[in-house]
């Protein structure tokens, strides 16, 4: 939900920025346009520079006034339709392209009326040059004239209105970026819960109205396969795994006769050494045999979580000496001598026996077993392993090192390749064990460039 | 009487291994056994022969060997065994919670089942009887620990054991031949709280030595197993 919450935020400053942008770029069109108009009025050269040399080029002639050839040349230049040059009284006493049906001379009243408007539907400009009033006639297409009045209060408070205007644009945005993303987030929330259940391989019944209906109807479909999936998967587990326990459990009984027949050949006197040899080698396949079967039936069941794990307070400490005194003890009964050629060592941190943890003791008593085990049996000239019990952070490791040849590289590169030899289901299993608990194994490389063996597990859950 | 002259009924549908298991115990010294492939014949056999012990599959063809193992308790109060190819935790509970003697998983190692078959039999037959005492007599070479008067004999000398003393010798007898964990040996003597004890326990090991060995600092009997616990040895053949 705290992603969805984000995502929202997001969106709102998105929008924020992007009315924002809107705005700017509304304002900074506005300042180009007033910027060309200028330009462009200058371009026409009609401007108070150009009108007061023409004035200038006026000189008296005789009865009337006439126009140096400067001036005439700076009239052909300008955009305008007539000019007209009236005197004190009013009467036009010089003109060019003045229309015949203009009056020739002005009372203080028209002049007054077209200096502020039109003449004769001509916008005009006027200028006092010297003596004269000069009256320019533009283009009527082209410039239209507009003359008001303002009071000063208005102007004053331009900036005022400018600045409410502004503060009033940006509360606005905030308040609809705020609503549209509140919005947003409510139409998106279920969408966003039923994405996390879907992650968590909940079933879905999402509403399928609103904004997002489309999406929830799609995450539905969505969640209705998935479950379909499971199930589907869940019934193939089951089915693998009673494959597997009623296999192991069919192969029980003929190999308890031919361990039953084998242990006897393997004293009957009858029998030559040779013969009884062979028999001492099927029983002791036979014991391996009955450990993969064990074996493979647990790493099923912990595979497709059909054995739960049998949680209780147990001592680690405890739980390796158990293990170290089982192995002992077999290869008492087994080979029914005294003294035991196999050595193992346990270096047991004193804090480590007052420690306990919540886990499955036989289970973890299995994985040790196997992984003390691979030690034994892959040395069978026999040596030394020593098994060190410490804690390693928030963690408790039993690891096992033996003065024998270590894992070999191939073991621990094929850990997670499932198509080799069967050999390294013990090692495997240990690894599921550990997992189940929250740990791992993790092998250490020796200079030898084979490796040494640990488990760990996390001990938050200890007590 | 001699253990083997009980008679042991075996039943399960593979003739085969009844035939086998038949023949283990035959050779153990066992003379009267009696076998059915069925929970019908087992318990028509029963009627017939009324075994001292019976040895009983879990799955045969007309129902399964707990419901057997009901109908016979009905009857009789005979030691039973279960030996089962089921090895799930719930079965082996199941078929000991209903009051049987002892569960083995198939496969077994023959030796094995002799020798339980062996200890479900003196329990269940002799206990209390003329073996007892020799039973609750240990030997080790010249002295003899008597754990019913809690002394250990040696010639004409009794050294009295102490409560802890008998307690841990007794768990190592109990388990003669193997090694004993220290927190085995400390929760037979202090129960379940024993945390920290094992330096006590190091003490009673040594008084237990002076006790028993004839010399303690090169002990013949009461062997440690060093960071593991104590074993106490077997008699050499």
């Amino acid at each position: 939900m705290k992603s969805l919450f984000k995502i929202i935020c997001r969106y709102s400053f998105t929008a924020g920025m992007i009315i924002f942008a809107i705005l700017l770029s509304n304002v900074a069109v506005f300042l180009y346009w007033g910027y060309r108009t200028i330009q462009s009025d200058q371009s026409k050269n009609f401007d108070r520079a150009s009108v007061e040399e023409i004035g200038r080029q006026l000189y008296p002639a005789g009865s009337g006034w006439e126009i140096t050839k400067a001036g005439m040349e700076k009239i052909e230049n300008m955009e305008c339709q007539w000019i007209m040059a009236l005197d004190e009284d009013g009467a036009v006493v010089w003109e060019w392209q003045l229309p015949d049906d203009f009056a020739r001379a002005y009372s203080l009243q028209d002049v007054a009326a077209f200096s502020r408007w039109y003449l004769n539907d001509y916008p005009v400009a006027v200028w006092k040059s010297g003596a004269l009033l000069l009256v320019v006639g533009l283009d009527k297409d082209v410039i239209m004239r507009f003359s008001e009045m303002f009071p000063m209060s208005n102007i004053d408070g331009i900036p005022q209105y400018l600045s409410l205007a502004f503060t009033v644009n940006i509360l606005l945005i905030v308040f609809l970026v705020l609503l549209l993303g509140y919005r947003f987030y409510k139409a998106l929330k279920p969408i966003g819960k039923g994405i996390e259940e879907l992650s968590e391989q909940k079933p879905l019944k999402l509403r399928e109205r609103g904004m997002a209906g489309d999406l929830a109807g799609k995450l539905n479909k969505a969640s209705a396969i998935l479950q379909e999936q499971k199930e589907k998967l869940s019934v193939r587990d089951q089915a693998r795994t009673e494959w597997i326990s009623g296999v192991s459990h069919d192969i029980r009984t003929p190999l308890a006769l031919i361990l039953g027949y084998a242990d006897r050949l393997k004293a009957d006197n009858g029998l030559s050494s040779e013969g009884r040899k062979s028999a001492e080698v099927i029983c002791r396949q036979s014991l391996i045999i009955r450990q993969l079967i064990d074996d493979l039936n647990l790493t099923s069941k912990l595979a497709y979580q059909a054995q739960p794990l049998k949680k209780a307070l147990c001592s680690p400490a405890l739980i390796l000496r158990e293990c170290a005194v089982d192995i002992y003890n077999e290869r008492i009964a087994e080979e029914n001598q005294e003294e035991p050629e196999i050595d193992i060592e346990l270096s047991i941190e004193p804090d480590m026996e007052k420690l306990r943890v919540f886990a499955d003791a036989g289970l973890l008593k299995r994985a040790l077993r196997n992984l003390i085990g691979n030690s034994v049996r892959h040395n069978p000239a026999g040596c030394q392993v020593t098994v060190w019990l410490h804690r390693s952070g928030a963690r408790i490791c039993w690891k096992i090192s033996d003065t024998g040849r270590g894992i070999p590289e191939a073991v621990v590169q094929n850990m997670d390749n499932h198509t080799e030899k069967i050999h390294i289901m013990g090692l495997r299993l240990a690894r599921q064990i550990a997992r189940a608990h929250g740990g791992d194994l993790i092998f250490e490389r020796r200079d030898t460039g084979t490796y040494d063996v640990e488990m760990s597990l996390p001990v938050e859950e200890s007590c | 009487m001699d253990i083997h002259q009980y008679k042991i009924m075996l039943v399960d549908d593979n003739c085969d291994l009844v035939e086998m298991i038949a023949g283990i115990l035959k050779q153990s010294g066992y003379k009267n056994i009696v076998t059915a492939g069925s929970a019908a014949e087992a318990l028509e056999v029963f009627r017939r022969e009324n075994p001292d012990m019976a040895v009983l599959d879990v799955m045969l063809p007309d129902g399964d060997g707990f419901r057997l193992f009901q109908r016979l308790r009905e009857k009789s109060q005979i030691p039973i065994l279960f030996l089962s190819a089921k090895d799930e935790d719930r079965d082996r509970l199941f078929g000991l919670g209903l009051g049987a003697d002892d569960y083995i998983t198939k496969p077994f190692l023959p030796p094995e089942l002799v020798l339980r078959i062996n200890a479900i039999l003196k329990r269940s037959y002799q206990f209390g009887k003329e073996q007892e005492k020799e039973e609750t007599a240990l030997r080790l070479g010249d002295c003899q620990v008597m754990f019913e008067y809690g002394v250990v004999r040696r010639g004409e000398t009794e050294l009295p054991l102490t409560a802890k003393e008998l307690a841990i010798l007794k768990k190592l007898y109990e388990n003669r031949g193997k090694i004993v964990t220290f927190d085995a040996l400390c929760s037979a003597a202090w129960g379940d709280s024993y945390y920290g004890y094992e330096n006590t326990l190091m003490v009673h090991i040594r008084h237990l030595r002076e006790k028993i060995e004839q010399d303690p600092s090169h002990p013949r009997w009461l062997l440690t197993a060093r960071g593991l616990g104590y074993r106490l040895a077997q008699e050499k053949p």
